[in-house]
């Protein structure tokens, strides 16, 4: 997806990917 | 005659197609589900088996093109438009739409569904250019005329799109690309763009939309906004407004204000203050109720997108483009609710005033905004006891002495929502809002001796004309009685909120009126 920057453009992108979780954690239901 | 915009296509065979080539060509856009363009592919065959080594005779196709070929068994080039680029820049809002060229691109012949007598109109002139015969036809099994269908080129959100990647597109803002497998919302939380609530992704079909509301050019700049006097074009104004979640016909509204917000007199940069003030916008005028405003219940509350999202769009113009942000610029100790945007309009058929914007000097015909930089949150004054003006309007002028201080006097400009039930008990005595407000200056005026500090509490006044005031006077100096607000001007009144219930509120000052002035802005009037 492509957005169009809301800002005065005078500050550059700082990242284009969202940090996410190195792994999953906890259970669903038992075991 | 216009000359056509010129193009490359690949045809199904991934023959590149080029136009115009020196021969007088027959473009006819199609797309497979439509049954007129069905109806009209048998002819657009027979045309092309007749002429076409003398004129070119394209299909140009939106979709599913190979079918459209197969289901009826055509040999005429088929030219994938299925970008619909072109059919964009040639403007087809129907299909079938067939328009004949002259061998150096200019239209000659332009029409939109099936028409036999145009087809056989052409047909002879096809023939009598190219001096080849024209095609024998079943002309009996068709009707005389059937209309066609949409393009896909105007279908909604393809036609936003279209019109953002032309060549004259109107938008000019930088594209921010989110990784196909990240998170839109999250993306925009992680830039700093939002307020701290998820924001619409502002695509360009979505802004597109925005801006198809107002005439006025995108690439305007409106002003400056402060704190970092950043330029602010309406197109950037668009694109806040679609991620606070304003519908297109809030558009006016918001640049309205953010043209009052830009103003000198109002001062943004102080909005960077520790005591956290907000832009306050009233609305007032027939938009109020074109737009689906809620004047009525829970006015300075929740529920109605209009009142929530002008002011949100306002305050993320602020944010992205004046750089307000609390943390950084923004010092605001404890800021408010109203941070994250206020909007009210007046319920002008519920007073029997005249509403603010009259009082400012606007028609009443007119719609408009006014801006206020107040402490922000409203404070609500309950009176379920007066009976009279006079006893209401002094009762409401004690809750009003809460406005930055209690004992701070000549306050500046202060907003007074008065509700339907107390507008009633004030208009029962034909008390003006003139009349409210010298009863409030009254009523608050309190002798200098009283607003002295104590040992058991302080707030001598942050006003340094009053501080000034309170150093060695003499008794009669300190008898002197003071009012509240800096003038009875100062006081501004709008009626708004539900039918039961004897409150009314008021939204303090931001200090003493010399750091920001009121300002009304006209909105601009959309056709409807």
């Amino acid at each position: 997806m492509k957005i169009l920057d809301p800002t005065d453009e005078r500050v550059p992108v700082r990242r284009s990917l969202a940090a996410r979780p190195e792994g999953v954690t906890g259970t669903v239901g038992t075991a | 005659m216009q000359s056509l915009p010129s193009f490359s296509l690949r045809d199904l065979e991934d023959r590149e197609r080029s136009f115009p080539n020196g021969k007088p060509t027959l473009l006819c856009f199609v797309r497979e589900e439509c049954e007129t363009c069905h109806l009209s592919m048998p002819v657009i065959e027979a045309v092309h088996r007749a002429f076409g080594s003398a004129i070119n005779v394209w299909a140009i196709g939106q979709e599913d093109n190979a079918a459209l070929i197969k289901h009826h068994k055509a040999t005429v080039p088929m030219l994938d438009d299925m970008a619909l680029k072109v059919s964009f820049a040639n403007k087809i809002e129907i299909v079938p739409t067939i328009i004949l060229s002259d061998a150096s691109g200019v239209e000659v012949i332009r029409w939109e569904g099936f028409h036999k007598g145009d087809w056989q109109a052409l047909i002879g002139r096809l023939s009598e250019l190219s001096r080849l015969a024209p095609p024998g036809f079943d002309w009996g099994r068709y009707p005389e005329s059937r209309p066609g269908c949409g393009s896909k080129s105007v279908e909604p959100g393809i036609l936003e799109r279209l019109v953002a990647e032309a060549e004259d597109s109107p938008l000019r803002a930088r594209e921010l690309e989110i990784a196909e497998r990240d998170d839109p919302f999250e993306f925009m939380f992680d830039q700093g763009l939002s307020d701290g609530l998820p924001v619409v992704p502002p695509t360009a079909e979505r802004v597109i939309r925005m801006l198809n509301v107002t005439r006025r050019d995108p690439q305007e700049v409106v002003g400056t906004c402060a704190p970092n006097y950043a330029p602010v074009t309406i197109e950037k104004i668009a694109i806040n407004a679609v991620m606070a979640g304003c519908k297109p016909e809030y558009l006016p509204v918001v640049i309205a204000a953010v043209e009052g917000l830009c103003s000198r007199e109002f001062n943004a940069h102080a909005l960077v203050s520790t005591y956290g003030p907000s832009p306050v916008i009233v609305v007032n005028g027939p938009i109020r109720q074109r737009i689906g405003m809620n004047m009525g219940i829970n006015v300075l509350g929740h529920g109605n997108r209009a009142n929530a999202t002008i002011g949100r769009a306002v305050k993320l113009v602020l944010r992205n483009l004046g750089g307000l942000r609390p943390g950084e610029i923004e010092r605001a100790a404890l800021g408010s609710p109203a941070k994250y945007g206020a909007c009210y309009p007046e319920f002008e058929e519920r007073s029997p005033w005249e509403p603010l914007h009259v009082e400012r000097g606007f028609n009443r015909n007119d719609s408009v905004v006014t801006l206020f930089s107040l402490e922000g949150s409203p404070h609500q004054i309950a009176d379920q006891t007066s009976r009279t003006a006079r006893a209401l309007a002094g009762s409401l002028a004690l809750g009003m002495e809460c406005g930055w201080h209690p004992k701070v006097r000549r306050v500046g400009d202060t907003l007074l929502v008065i509700s339907p039930e107390h507008v009633d008990t004030l208009w029962r005595d034909r008390w003006s809002k003139n009349d409210v407000r010298q009863h409030i200056q009254e009523i608050t005026s309190r002798p200098l001796r009283e607003l002295m500090p104590t040992d058991d509490y302080g707030g001598q006044g942050t006003t340094s004309e009053q501080a000034a005031l309170a150093k060695g006077r003499t008794e009669e100096e300190l008898n002197h009685r003071i009012p509240k607000f800096k003038s009875a001007e100062n006081i501004h009144i709008i009626v708004a909120g539900g039918p039961a219930g004897k409150w009314s509120s008021v939204i303090g000052a931001f200090g003493d009126a010399a750091v920001s002035v009121p300002v009304s802005r006209k909105i601009e009037e959309i056709p409807q």
